[in-house]
């Protein structure tokens, strides 16, 4: 099967050959708009959950 | 290194460094490309082919990604701690200060405060709840250290803090965790209100109106959940009650007043400079959980915004929740479930300036 247009997969669907949108995207070199690259570390820490100032012991 | 496409963006994590390495999909390709072993200058080529680019501006941004990745996602930096693993018994050698016994989700609790700052950070959101009937199934102790805080149940630490309000959010999601034994797949710092069966949680930052939309939920008809701390329990994916006071700072008792008359009558504390009161309205729900979590909802208010809300995609939904602060267990199954979670659940942001207007809008979402 020919891979379908990027306009018509929807997001994470996948062709016959397991292609996903972004895949045949690149094939075709249409990546609709560049954006520049960034990564984002997103620390996961229950303390970071918690509201308020509060004082570390070290600084009373 | 465990990775999870999700759309056309990447999240990436490393077993032995805590968080989610989030990657844009203009980094996702550059990662895609680097994984072919292919030199530098071809890696530029493709990415410069690949979105249309000028050579120069691919250079450019190839060289300060890979730069910041070597700094980072690709270091040798080691994160995850052992810490609460590695103390199994401890003395406690300093006298209690506080000692009482609560029923919380069906099990009684002995919580232990070993100081007056402890006491007044954590006993106002325990002041409402039933005294347990009987001897207590867990005793939770908050004791301080030279590093910080550290929560034990029983003999067990099962958290280290360095402030005092993060100890007591620790404290309060591992008294509910252990109460009804369910594991957590992730925390988020949100509020959650809904029915019985679905609830909207509304993820925000410090100080930024969680209590007080909870709070005017609350007054119009919906199941309180949690104002700050919202555990998502593995497996199930149910959001349990934590049904701990409402902190509410002087700004909003204008607000809440007229829908909660016992607010006026609640001591004033004061708390880092701020003056506060607390909150449990009669009715409050004091055990359970909602077992659907229908949306996400950020929302923020702003003075002179109009009630808009609209839906995020998944990248920005993550990169919302890393603003306002969340944990997820820090496996590779884990992680997935998380991802595959959020991308089931709808998400959208909500400017308001009119809480009852806010309020209406999150109410549809569930009704």
């Amino acid at each position: 099967m020919d891979s379908k247009p990027d306009s018509e997969l929807e997001s994470g669907q996948t062709t016959e050959t397991g292609d996903t949108r972004r895949d045949v995207a690149r094939k075709l070199g249409r990546f609709a708009a560049y954006a520049a690259p960034f990564t984002v570390l997103a620390l996961s820490a229950k303390a970071g959950t918690s509201s308020g100032p509060g004082p570390h012991p070290r600084s009373r | 290194m465990w990775e999870f496409p999700v759309d056309d963006f990447l999240v990436l994590a490393r077993p032995e460094v805590a968080g989610l390495y989030i990657l844009s999909p203009s980094a996702r390709l550059i990662w895609d490309i680097l994984k072919t072993e292919v030199s530098f200058q071809e890696l530029v080529r493709q990415f410069a082919s690949t979105y249309g680019i000028p050579a120069e501006l691919a250079e450019q941004d190839v060289t300060r990604t890979l730069d910041n990745w070597r700094s980072g996602l690709l270091s040798e930096q080691r994160t995850l701690s052992a810490r609460n693993a590695a103390y199994p018994e401890v003395a406690f050698s300093r006298a209690d200060y506080f000692s009482r016994d609560y029923l919380i989700q069906g099990k009684n609790v002995r919580v232990i405060l070993q100081t007056p700052e402890l006491l007044e950070e954590i006993a106002p959101r325990l002041g409402s709840l039933p005294h347990a009937p009987s001897a207590p199934d867990f005793t939770f102790r908050v004791v301080e250290d030279p590093d910080g805080f550290r929560i034990f149940c029983d003999a067990c630490c099962v958290g280290s803090e360095e402030g005092l309000t993060a100890a007591r959010g620790v404290l309060l999601q591992e008294i509910v965790r252990r109460c009804r034994d369910r594991d957590c797949l992730a925390v988020f710092h949100a509020g959650a209100c809904g029915s019985d069966s679905r609830c909207v949680v509304f993820p925000a930052g410090t100080q930024s109106g969680k209590t007080t939309l909870a709070a005017v939920l609350m007054n119009r008809g919906l199941t309180f959940y949690a104002d700050d701390s919202v555990l998502l329990e593995r497996d199930t994916l149910s959001v349990p009650v934590m049904p701990f006071a409402l902190m509410v700072r002087e700004g909003s008792w204008d607000v809440l007043a007229p829908r909660f008359p016992e607010l006026q009558d609640a001591p004033v504390v004061s708390r880092y400079g701020q003056r506060v009161r607390f909150l449990s309205p009669a009715g409050m729900k004091q055990d359970g959980h909602c077992g659907q979590v229908g949306a996400i909802v950020f929302a923020r208010f702003q003075p002179d915004a109009a009630n808009e809300i609209s839906a995020l995609d998944h990248l920005q939904t993550l990169l919302r929740l890393q603003e306002s602060g969340f944990w997820v267990a820090h496996d590779e199954q884990s992680i997935r479930a998380f991802l595959a979670w959020i991308q089931s659940t709808a998400t959208f942001t909500l400017s308001y300036s009119d809480v009852d207007q806010a309020a209406s809008t999150i109410r549809r979402l569930i009704v």
